[in-house]
């Protein structure tokens, strides 16, 4: 294109110039979303801690042995503690334990809302509502044994050898759900 | 073109720089700001999950731990019977709603790097 002189301004230029508005704009774009994917990373891994540390909590305080009338007081049916056994992932399933844990027992905070199933039972104050779609979720599973019975060194043994039938705990699911 | 004749192509192109210019920079000064008050709150949020973490083993084990808080910023711990908290300059991270009462701790307040024991 022929120029006269003292022109500057061009078909080109104009052209060039929107080229270089729209590939800033692209720039910022992507660096704007690289920020809210590390915001979303930050809270899937805090409620995964917060789903996790429940879990542990639930499995670790009704453990196999407790006394269910004095949760908090040493076990006077637990035959491996004397030896120096700590027998963990374990659930003492008997009526009425269950109940005496809610969600802040289970460390689980105000802003987070929950659902806590063992056996189609749910604990109190993670017992009502499901998330919104939009909703960050996370859900974990825990297998493990429980049982409301006197527990015989060689009955753990044979359950965790699989040498013959196990028929002293019941295998079950506990499935933590928490969302914000 | 004259000599010396200034071209309305050329006040018009400066005149565009100029306008894009600034709203380029009220927009970098707002994200600048998001991603330094996101920075701080990570770190604050970082140590708060950190010390959460220590505490719920403590609570589901019933071991004893000597635990030492990160020092990656500077910061303050406090925890009671029903909340932990971390707070970093302006920023304050708080978990409520906790039950804490089964579990001992050596210091209630205490800062980023500092150790204490947890036990139950």
């Amino acid at each position: 294109m022929k120029k006269e002189k003292g022109q500057i301004f061009s078909i080109d230029f104009l052209i060039a110039m929107v080229l270089a508005v729209l590939a800033i704009g692209l720039l910022l774009n992507a660096y704007e979303l690289s920020v809210y994917e590390i915001k979303e990373a930050k809270t899937r891994n805090e409620l995964t801690v917060i789903a996790m540390n429940a879990g542990n909590i639930f499995i670790g305080t009704n453990q196999c042995g407790l006394d269910p009338s004095n949760p908090s007081g040493p076990p006077p049916k637990d035959p491996f503690k004397d030896q120096g056994y700590e027998i963990n992932g374990c659930f003492d399933s008997t009526p009425g334990v269950f109940d005496l844990l809610n969600k802040s027992k289970l460390m689980i905070p105000d802003v987070i809302s929950c659902s806590v199933e063992y056996s189609g039972k749910k604990v109190n104050g993670c017992d009502v509502g499901n998330p919104a779609p939009s909703a960050n979720v996370v859900v974990i599973e825990r297998v493990f044994l429980a049982t409301q019975n006197k527990i015989a060194k060689a009955d753990y043994e044979n359950c965790i050898d699989s040498v013959s039938t196990c028929s002293t705990y019941s295998n079950n699911t506990l499935t933590v759900k928490v969302w914000k | 073109m004259k000599k010396g004749q200034l071209s309305a192509d050329l006040l018009l192109v400066i005149l565009t720089a100029i306008i894009f210019l600034i709203v380029l920079q009220n927009y970098m000064e707002g994200f600048n700001a998001t991603v330094q008050g996101s920075a701080s709150t990570n770190d604050a949020e970082t140590v708060l999950i950190d010390v959460y973490s220590a505490i719920g083993a403590v609570k589901a084990y019933g071991s004893t731990i000597y635990y030492t808080a990160p020092k990656n910023i500077e910061c303050t711990i406090t925890i009671d019977n029903t909340s932990i908290s971390v707070t970093s300059g302006e920023e304050t991270k708080k978990f409520d709603g906790l039950n804490l009462s089964d579990v001992s701790i050596t210091k209630n307040n205490f800062l980023c790097g500092d150790s204490i024991t947890i036990s139950k």
